[in-house]
């Protein structure tokens, strides 16, 4: 075998998972979910990695699709230096004796119909030991280095809880004796104080057979008991890789930083302090121009010209994707804003149109709404602001559009960030496109300038 | 847990100690090397579904592709009978006769493959397991009804399956017609003659002829024995194909999806709008009633609702995370839906099996019961027709295969229900 052990076990490049999505009258593909966009890293033998993200941003699909369970789209996986998408079925048969996975859910990862011992002798019997009594040998013995007993074979998985069906899925996947374990939210569907036991056991069978894990979580605390690297995943692509230890202390990605404040703390006096980020994870069919993140990122750059406080700024770009994506119902406002200034309604026929209201009634109530006050530090920004609240008032939604979209356009929505490796970690950010080499960061919520 | 610490610790120490083989210890270079092996069941399956296939396809041959053959060999070395007289469907020779059992009709080869079936998957893998055996036996016997209509159901098929081998047919003898039953009378006049003992102008029935006799004189029990074999038949190799063709239909869609599962079940659409009566019928006025065609056409044409079941079925299945773990032991589509998905889905499947087989019981007497089947046959349906014209002077005729026929579709609904309990592993907490 070309490897040797100083190369890494697994090496994952651009790793894409798309979707078709079909639709339409002879069901052609009208559209791509991007699962997982091209994804790169490396494992090292013995070393357990994280991906951890929001629900919905690709992780499992990554976990499946890198040991080819589903079908990658695109991208090379390479396992101890061969590439396994290039495998036939055989090969990527022996191919599963190498690398196991763990599943999510303990109540729908075993069969109700297979008894424990037959579940866990599975991967056994598929790839090819006809010999009963060593099967039952082997279960057996799993079995009780899990911490679950012999006898257990012959019953069913109703009969048992969540931890030990966890615990029998190590078992399973230990069963062949794989070098990598990936393991898909191992411990979210369990109690807490069960959690904590499958990840001791998780560490342990490490120790002892020198496993290589990929743990794939949502729950940063997961991540940070067993995890040595970490990736931060959104929406199909790596934003942060680090070791877990420099992540945690000292997140590079406004992402990264804002699940680290989510964490919650027991300690009354740092609660609510946290960055919140507002709205869902976007369609990953649609997945915003740019930097993905910028439609929810707290740390948007502004543009050159402007100096604003990013939580105007902020609160600036929000309204500028109302006005976009025309959620912002200019009728309704005039209504809201009649009735606040207490304008008799009662001679207008039908329900009210912006016409109908004074324009600078309407203003007030936009401005209100959007929780932008009427002066700006910024005269250039104040300048746009008026002109677009203007178009708004004659009912011009396109041309606010525009006046919006020229001059409020950021870096992080003209340019895709790239992954760039600086002091052994990456991060995908425009924040640090230009930062000086003695690593000085621009704060949150400080006054962007450049 | 407190699971987890449990005093049988101590006796899988003891067998580590007969047979110490952990995980890290297998070779699986040499796994790859050595052949898989078979069990001795196995290698019996293979060698007598090997030889049955020959004797069929001798038998095929004799039939139907001997004058063929003899045709093509005379077309290949002489070409001066170049135009071959009549074109087309050659018959040939006959059927094949083989040592001990003579000649072997379809529904004879039916017959026996759905037995060896029963054989080999049923009763076979019943036998090895008797742990799982004891276990299900256990759920099974809390139905009581089911108990009794199984003992009901296993005197029918051994009788029907071994007294027709040594007794013969119930013959047509007009003088001994209208013979009551043994605890029954009847009007004297209503017999030509009658065996049994008369008294006060009623004939009485005797043990000679039990269930008493037909306007033919046929003998009711010797008929009603024949139709447990014959409605044995019907259900029992009519389920099997129904059954055979709908779960590999269902399941190879539900687990392939795409156009696989577009292409079966597009044609189930169509095969499930064919009126299949009227093909029966049709077939009836072609070539006469044959309980061959009877079964072949239920059987082969009747599984498209089951096979929608199935698929449903196996469609919710296919999305959970066992299959995903199948797969990731390195199953491929066949281990994945023999062992994950039909074992799932046979709640279903054993549902949907224990309604045909009354369905086909029930349907076999009443095409018999309309004169559309084989008159030869002593069907219950055939010999409930033989009595409908004489039943306010014969009750017996009618009555008693109607009350066997009733009885035995009673049980295999019982029987079914019980099953359908038992076979769940998600119900009570089994050990």
């Amino acid at each position: 075998m070309s490897w040797s052990r100083s190369e890494p076990i697994m090496q994952i490049e651009n790793l894409e998972k798309h979707y078709p999505l079909s639709g339409g009258l002879l069901s052609g593909e009208v559209g791509r979910v991007k699962a997982v966009d091209g994804i790169s890293f490396d494992i090292h033998e013995g070393e357990t990695f994280g991906i951890v993200g929001e629900s919905g941003c690709g992780k499992s699909t990554a976990a499946t699709s890198m040991i080819r369970l589903e079908e990658p789209t695109g991208g090379q996986v390479r396992y101890k230096g061969k590439d396994i998408t290039e495998y036939d079925s055989t090969e990527l048969k022996r191919f599963r004796r190498n690398v196991q996975m763990i599943f999510q859910d303990p109540d729908s990862s075993f069969d109700p119909r297979m008894s424990i011992g037959d579940a866990v002798a599975e991967p056994l019997i598929v790839q090819g030991m006809s010999d009963r009594k060593k099967r039952e040998a082997i279960v057996a013995d799993l079995l009780e280095r899990v911490g679950l007993s012999a006898s257990d074979m012959a019953r069913y998985p109703h009969e048992f809880s969540g931890g030990q069906k966890q615990r029998i899925g190590l078992a399973r996947a230990l069963a062949v004796n794989p070098d990598v374990i990936v393991a898909d939210e191992p411990v979210s569907a369990l109690d807490v104080s069960i959690q904590s036991e499958i990840l001791q056991l998780m560490k342990e069978l490490q120790e002892a057979f020198n496993l290589t894990i990929i743990v794939i979580s949502h729950n940063l605390g997961v991540i940070r008991e067993i995890c040595d690297r970490v990736a931060v995943m959104y929406l199909g692509e790596f934003v942060e890789v680090a070791n877990s230890e420099e992540l945690f202390n000292d997140p590079q990605h406004p992402y990264t930083r804002a699940l680290l404040s989510a964490i919650p703390t027991p300690d009354p006096r740092e609660r609510g302090l946290g960055v919140e980020l507002k709205g869902d994870v976007p369609d990953p069919s649609a997945p915003p121009s740019g930097c993905r993140f910028h439609t929810r990122c707290p740390e948007v750059i502004p543009p050159e010209n402007l100096e604003l406080s990013q939580s105007v700024w902020r609160d600036v770009l929000h309204f500028r994707q109302r006005v976009r994506d025309s959620t912002l119902n200019l009728d309704s406002v005039a209504e809201t804003a009649a009735v606040e200034e207490g304008i008799d309604t009662d001679d207008i026929d039908g329900d009210i149109s912006v016409s109908d209201v004074p324009a600078e009634t309407v203003i007030t109530q936009l401005r209100r709404e959007n929780n932008l006050p009427t002066e700006l530090a910024d005269s250039t920004a104040n300048e746009t602001l008026d002109k677009a609240f203007d178009q708004l008032a004659r009912g011009d939604l396109e041309g606010a559009k525009e006046t919006l979209e020229e001059s409020f356009m950021t870096v992080c929505e003209r340019d895709a960030p790239v992954l760039t490796e600086r002091e052994g970690r990456q991060v995908s950010c425009h924040l640090h496109d230009d930062v000086t080499t003695d690593g000085s960061m621009l704060e949150a919520d400080q006054p962007v300038s450049d | 847990m407190s699971v987890d610490t449990d005093p049988t610790t101590q006796s899988a120490n003891v067998r580590k100690d007969a047979d110490s083989v952990t995980f890290e210890d297998v070779n699986w270079d040499e796994i790859d090397g050595t052949a898989r092996g078979f069990t001795r069941t196995r290698i019996a399956w293979y060698a007598i579904m090997g030889t049955y296939l020959l004797a069929l396809l001798n038998d095929l041959f004799n039939r139907f592709a001997e004058g063929a053959y003899q045709r093509t060999v005379a077309f290949i070395t002489d070409t001066s009978r170049y135009q071959v007289e009549t074109p087309g469907f050659i018959p040939g020779a006959g059927p094949a006769e083989y040592p001990l059992v003579g000649e072997i009709g379809g529904v004879t080869w039916l017959w026996s493959l759905t037995l060896l079936v029963g054989v080999f998957y049923v009763a076979i893998p019943l036998y090895q397991n008797q742990r799982m055996t004891a276990y299900y036996w256990r759920e099974f016997k809390k139905n009581k009804a089911a108990v009794i209509s199984l003992i009901y159901l296993a005197i029918i098929f051994a009788i029907g399956l071994t007294v027709p081998r040594f007794m013969d047919p119930p013959e047509v003898e007009p003088v001994l017609a209208y013979q009551p039953p043994v605890w029954g009378s009847v009007r004297e006049t209503v017999p030509i003659q009658c065996v049994g003992p008369v008294s006060g102008g009623e004939c009485h029935g005797s043990w000679a002829h039990p269930f008493g006799t037909t306007h033919q004189g046929k003998d009711i029990l010797i008929s009603i024995v024949y139709g447990m074999e014959i409605s044995m038949q019907v259900g029992l190799i009519g389920m099997f194909l129904t059954i055979l063709i709908a779960t590999t239909v269902g399941l190879t869609a539900a687990y392939f999806g795409g156009y696989v599962d577009e292409i079966l079940f597009r044609y189930v659409d169509i095969q499930i709008t064919f009126p299949t009566f009227f093909l029966y019928l049709l077939v009836v006025y072609l070539v006469g009633g044959s309980l061959f065609v009877m079964i072949i056409i239920f059987g082969v044409l009747g599984w498209g609702g089951i096979a929608r079941i199935v698929r449903s079925e196996a469609l919710q299945r296919r999305e959970e995370e066992y299959i995903m773990a199948a797969k990731n032991a390195g199953a491929g589509g066949l281990w994945t839906m023999r062992r994950h998905l039909l074992p799932n889905v046979s709640n279903s499947v054993i549902t949907a099996a224990t309604l045909v087989i009354p369905g086909l019981i029930l349907a076999e007497a009443a095409l018999a019961f309309l004169g559309l089947g084989d008159p030869r046959l002593p069907s219950w349906g055939e010999t409930i027709a033989d009595g409908r014209s004489d039943l306010d002077r014969a009750w017996w005729i009618s009555t008693i295969p109607g009350v066997f026929l009733f009885m035995t579709i009673l049980a295999f609904n019982f029987l079914g229900d019980a099953l359908r309990d038992a076979l769940d592993p998600r119900q009570g907490g089994g050990e």
